[in-house]
């Protein structure tokens, strides 16, 4: 049994824009961040692999099986939307319930499995509490849970942090990574932080078309000795930001702690240093320009 | 799988303020139409007025007919026609009506003029007069001159009636087998002791409850199943549901299904339960006479009669919204009331009208007359529900594979 996901040559138009151009690319086993611009392409993406979309061009096949078998597929795989909500007026455990028979749960199935899966996401407590008065981050939490009602073997999860302060939004990264435990977790973002704390492979859409397909380690390799960080003053750095890519910057006093990408050693003082995903990332997408790595 | 979403279905209606609205328009409506309702008693001989019949003499209702065929004539340059059940204005040229006039001259066996003069006197001697109660009288100084001769076969009749009726065009009241209609005639005392006789016996009492009750709540079930179906729809789209439901395992059939069946099981438990106001009535009644009432009567008689025009709103608001996504159905829902509402022949008619009427406490004998039409608008209105929610699965399944958005091929949806 295959535990992978294929793409191959995969196009979607909407009228005339071309939403996904030419994707090829396999996802392993384990949290998959897909990363992109918002319009990336990344949202079509997530919907074709659950069946909400159909592909105009190319093959998709999830484990073995062909999205067009959107029967099957939708039983192996779990969805949580970018703006997840359900019936205002339905308490969390009736909403469970209802998604649950919606699932193909039996009764038996659902008064086993809903507790449980409550108790995973920290909601136990909270039965009867009414969808309209959670909390954006509780939320997120019932989606999840939703979203593995029939512990799917790929789990689909489109933007899930946006919004969510940061203490749940590490209690949230925390919880795909124990549930991405036996199968495949797509995490779909603009969010590199999320991406970098928790996937292993990863995939980078720009304009519909793949910049990147591999893994975290040769995302970084990429940008390996084309990271500098120097102290300046607030006149140099307005001619930094205009020469190179500030990936990031700390105000101290009158001077400040830039650091940016450079090809090669920019000016006496700047010195080299270990890249993160962010920077990785804003490399590729400023100074890779058209150009398509998959390792 | 199935059942199980019913339940859940049911179970949401009960928390849904739509719901609570229907019944309680269901109950004031009832209560204001049909509670304190007269109650069938046994006629007494020597009374005045025993109601009406249609009559199956041939003499009268060639008489009546032509009658009403003058009267129309000269009332009137329209004449109201229901080709497809709905009401349709027809207005004859001038050589239309020399061909009307014709045909009555031959009915009569006199000529255009000597038929309009008699009508002239006997209108001179025509009055009307109205009492206190608003009870009216009427003088006839002159009787109905203008009458079918006695040599005229029923036949003959038959073959000019024809000829009006092609000329006045279809659905009109004319037609062959409208005629009757125009035969009606005040019941006798036997006649009324004979329809009595068939209340208790062949109705059980509870039969004519329950036509009359079914005329009524038919009024507002031709409307408010409209509501849900569009309700049930929007709440998906307001409550951001839609993707989370389609990415689910359950069949689309199961999905669209089990809410419409929701809709319909939820718009009719409260019917049947109102039923029991008037059974009571019957169950009065019949113990009274001493006859046995049929209890299963408005339960025949509501999935018979009412539930069709559940069955066909609520697929028509929902094939709507699904569709369009909007409030569209609504309009279109009270556009298809109207319509239906005021555009009834008489008060006992069914014709292919959405809301089929009998105004009427007994009258067995009519009832069956009409039933063959009854049964056939019946079985329309059924088929045609059953082909909305056909249309309303595959609006569905299609908008979960992402080929329609809002009834409209899907472009320029978010990245």
């Amino acid at each position: 049994m295959e535990t992978e996901i294929r793409l191959e040559g995969v196009c979607k138009y909407y009228g005339k824009k071309q939403a996904l151009k030419d994707v090829t690319m396999t996802i392993p086993s384990g949290m998959f961040g897909l990363l992109g611009r918002n319009g990336a392409g990344k949202t079509t993406l997530m919907k074709i692999l659950a069946t909400l979309h159909r592909a105009d061009v190319g093959k998709v096949s999830v484990c073995g099986v062909d999205v067009k078998n959107s029967a099957e597929i939708r039983s192996m795989t779990g969805y949580l939307p970018q703006d997840f909500s359900m019936y205002g007026n339905m308490g969390v455990y009736e909403a469970m319930d209802y998604l649950g028979t919606l699932s193909g749960l039996s009764k038996g199935e659902r008064k086993k499995r809903i507790p449980e899966l409550l108790e995973k996401v920290n909601l136990s407590h909270n039965y009867r509490t009414k969808v309209k008065a959670m909390s954006g981050g509780m939320r997120r939490r019932l989606g999840i849970a939703q979203a593995i009602l029939n512990n799917p073997k790929v789990l689909i999860v489109d933007e899930p942090t946006a919004g969510l302060d940061p203490e749940e939004r590490v209690r949230f990264r925390n919880l795909l990574c124990e549930i991405a435990e036996e199968r495949i977790v797509i995490l779909s973002t603009h969010i590199v932080g999320d991406v970098e704390a928790t996937c292993e492979n990863i995939a980078v859409l720009d304009e519909g078309s793949l910049k990147f397909a591999g893994t975290v380690e040769e995302l970084l390799n990429m940008a390996e000795g084309r990271i500098y960080t120097a102290e300046v003053s607030r006149m140099e750095l307005e001619k930094i930001k205009k020469d190179y890519i500030v990936t990031g910057m700390l105000t101290k006093g009158s001077m400040v702690d830039v650091r940016f990408v450079s090809e090669e050693k920019p000016f006496e003082g700047a010195k080299n240093c270990e890249p993160n995903v962010e920077d990785a990332y804003l490399y590729l997408m400023n100074e890779k320009g058209g150009e398509t790595v998959c390792l | 799988m199935l059942i199980s979403l019913i339940k859940k279905e049911c179970s949401m209606w009960m928390k849904s303020i739509v719901f609570y609205a229907y019944v309680i328009i269901l109950i004031v409506f009832y209560v204001s139409q049909l509670e304190g309702g007269e109650l069938i008693r046994k006629p007494e001989p020597g009374g005045d007025d025993y109601g009406y019949i249609y009559s199956d003499d041939e003499n009268i209702i060639m008489n009546g007919t032509l009658k009403d065929l003058v009267c129309d004539f000269e009332s009137e340059r329209d004449f109201a026609t229901y080709p497809v059940g709905f009401y349709k204005s027809v207005t004859l040229s001038e050589g239309e009506r020399e061909q009307l006039a014709s045909c009555i001259s031959r009915l009569c066996k006199m000529s255009r003029e000597e038929w309009e003069q008699a009508l002239v006197e006997y209108s001179a001697g025509y009055s009307v007069e109205y009492d206190e109660l608003g009870r009216e009288t009427v003088e006839e100084k002159v009787p109905w001159p203008i009458v079918v001769p006695s040599d005229m076969t029923y036949e003959e009749f038959e073959a000019i009636m024809e000829e009006v009726s092609d000329i006045i065009g279809p659905g009109n009241n004319y037609e062959k087998e409208n005629l009757k209609e125009h035969a009606e005639v005040k019941m006798t005392y036997e006649q009324a002791l004979l329809e009595y006789d068939n209340i208790l016996y062949k109705d059980k009492v509870s039969g004519a409850y329950a036509r009359l009750f079914c005329d009524y709540i038919g009024i507002i079930l031709g409307l408010l199943p409209v509501f849900f179906g569009t309700a049930r729809v929007l709440k998906d789209k307001r409550s951001q549901v839609k993707e989370v439901v389609y990415a689910k395992k359950a069949g689309t059939a199961a999905i669209v299904c089990s809410r419409y069946l929701g809709i319909v099981i939820m718009i009719f438990l409260p019917v049947l339960l109102l039923s029991f106001l008037p059974m009571s009535k019957a169950v009065f009644v019949a113990k009274t006479a001493g006859v046995k009432v049929d209890y299963l009567a408005f339960v025949k008689y509501a999935a018979g009669w009412l539930l069709p025009t559940v069955l066909f709103v609520t697929a028509f608001s929902y094939a709507i919204t699904e569709l369009t996504e909007g409030f569209l159905a609504i309009l279109a829902g009270m556009v298809v009331w109207f319509t239906a509402l005021f555009s009834s022949v008489t008060l006992q008619w069914a014709g292919w009208n959405l809301i089929p009427r009998f105004n009427s406490l007994g009258e067995y004998n009519l009832f069956l007359y009409l039933r063959p039409q009854l049964v056939a608008n019946r079985i329309f209105y059924t088929v045609l529900a059953l082909m909305l929610l056909g249309l309303t699965l595959t609006v569905y399944a299609l908008k979960r594979k992402g080929v329609l958005k809002n009834g409209k091929v899907s472009e320029n949806l978010g990245s």
